[in-house]
């Protein structure tokens, strides 16, 4: 039998105020559960002890999954990954979204794992966060003094920032639409099938009526201390007529342009060359969605 | 500390006052005695032996509190028989095992037909579309077998698909329908 550290509280609000005033009221000896999938581990090793656990499923705002402002896409924290890349909309509107929770871990982790959970989760070697930068999303925090939004672009792109204060939580994700003519993709390279990304490159590119690149975002995640808003890469494509060669060309730029890590899972060299060949493959399906959605 | 939980598992509700620190796989094996959901690593999530269906969907019940799964519904590999309505005992999934030799030492064989029920029970709801072998061993890419006998558990989850596609359409939902159980059991 395993045994974790006790726990002398267990607590599954009903509402987001109930959630947040417990939260107010435990200080920082409450850990939240989300899906549960990466903190279940750590209370197992007993690297977190805490008193008090505050489990979000109870929260029915928490799993919304909707239309918002402008054709954008709003998704609560609570969202499983399984919900995000089952739905039609997403996979079609935001493709690269679908491909990273479609990836993220297995079956069973798809089935509890969050897109919130994966955000707040204190690693930079996730996919969704490269995923929600990419595709320019913004994040709803509650909490604080006054709820807030921030950019993903802004606080993932920058090691420095941290997401979330004491007592706040990650309410929802927002995804504005996409342009006419666009299209997203993910893809990673694990050291296990779908495990935590030693690379993973997501990218989204809007294409004109005559075929003309008019925008183009690559971001390379995997990469300590942040990932890594490939922009000299995307300038590869912007203005040009696409093809083979031109993605070629844009995949070499990302990986030049990335200071990679070695560690025990791969070397500088080893990831750049990763960003070189998945970057291809990711900027093609890219190309061939936005062809296809025109 | 200790709270109350009632967990329906295999279609009966069981009411313990338990730990909150109590994993979902101890409940099952120690409280409940259903010792057919096994624990392949030290219950940290990567071996998929402990996977069961909470509320239709596979989990790794290492990977769940106990008390996680108040006031959920359960099915562990015990109940995968109950779903038959006629003296024929076998589920589709166990059939297909028998039939495929899918299984070697047996250990991960638990873990592995409950990620499959949730394969299937999804391949019915899609109005039994082809699984290619490539799409089951990335779906079960979460259940590891130290026997490696993958080849035969891909081939069994075929021959079990193909089973429940040339049954009526009304029939193949009884075989994930957990709610049946519970009738069963009132």
């Amino acid at each position: 039998m395993a045994q974790l550290a006790a726990v002398g509280a267990y607590h599954v609000p009903a509402s987001l105020n109930e959630c947040l005033d417990l939260l107010a009221g435990s200080g920082d000896t409450a850990v939240i559960l989300a899906g549960g999938q990466a903190i279940l581990p750590l209370l197992r090793n007993r690297s977190l002890r805490p008193d008090v656990l505050v489990d979000l499923s109870g929260i029915a705002e928490l799993h919304r999954r909707e239309a918002g402002a402008g054709g954008s896409l709003v998704l609560g924290a609570m969202c499983r990954h399984r919900d995000i890349y089952e739905d039609r909309k997403i996979s079609a509107g935001w493709s690269a979204l679908a491909d990273a929770a479609a990836g993220v871990g297995d079956l069973q982790v798809q089935n509890r794992g969050t897109i919130g959970g994966n955000l707040v989760f204190g690693t930079v070697l996730t996919d969704m966060k490269q995923v929600v930068m990419c595709l320019d999303a913004r994040l709803r925090i509650v909490g604080g003094p006054e709820p807030r939004e921030v950019s993903a672009r802004e606080i993932f792109g920058d090691a420095g920032r941290s997401l979330l204060e004491p007592g706040e939580l990650l309410e929802s994700i927002a995804f504005p639409a996409l342009a006419e003519g666009s299209g997203s993709a993910y893809r990673k390279f694990g050291i296990t099938t779908n495990g935590r990304p030693v690379i993973g490159v997501a990218a989204a590119l809007t294409f004109d009526a005559d075929r003309v690149c008019t925008a183009a975002t690559i971001v390379v995640g995997g990469l300590v201390p942040a990932p890594h808003d490939a922009r000299i890469a995307a300038q590869v494509l912007i203005g040009q007529h696409v093809d083979e060669d031109v993605i070629v060309r844009a995949a070499q730029a990302a990986a030049a342009d990335i200071k990679p890590q070695s560690d025990a899972r791969a070397s500088a060299a080893y990831r750049r060359q990763l960003v070189r060949a998945i970057g291809q493959e990711v900027l093609l399906q890219a190309w061939k969605r936005a062809t296809e959605a025109r | 500390m200790q709270k109350a939980v009632s967990v329906t598992v295999n279609g009966r509700v069981h009411h313990r006052t338990i730990p909150i620190r109590m994993l979902l796989v101890d409940f099952l094996r120690d409280e409940l005695n259903l010792t057919g959901t096994h624990v392949g690593c030290t219950s940290e999530g990567r071996c998929g032996a402990c996977t069961v269906i909470v509320d239709g969907n596979a989990m790794k019940s290492c990977m769940m509190l106990a008390v996680q799964a108040d006031g959920r519904s359960v099915v562990t590999v015990e109940g995968l028989e109950r779903f038959a309505s006629q003296p024929d005992p076998l589920h589709p999934i166990q059939q297909a095992f028998w039939e495929r030799h899918a299984l070697q030492c047996g250990y991960c064989t638990p873990g592995m037909m409950m990620t499959i029920f949730d394969i299937l029970a999804t391949n019915v709801r899609e109005g039994c579309p082809e699984l290619t072998g490539e799409k089951i061993r990335r779906l079960l890419v979460g259940n590891i077998c130290r026997c490696t006998g993958y080849s035969h558990i891909v081939e069994a989850v075929q021959t079990a698909a193909e089973r429940l596609r040339a049954m009526p359409p009304e029939e193949r939902g009884a075989w994930f329908d957990a709610a049946k159980l519970e009738e069963a059991c009132s």
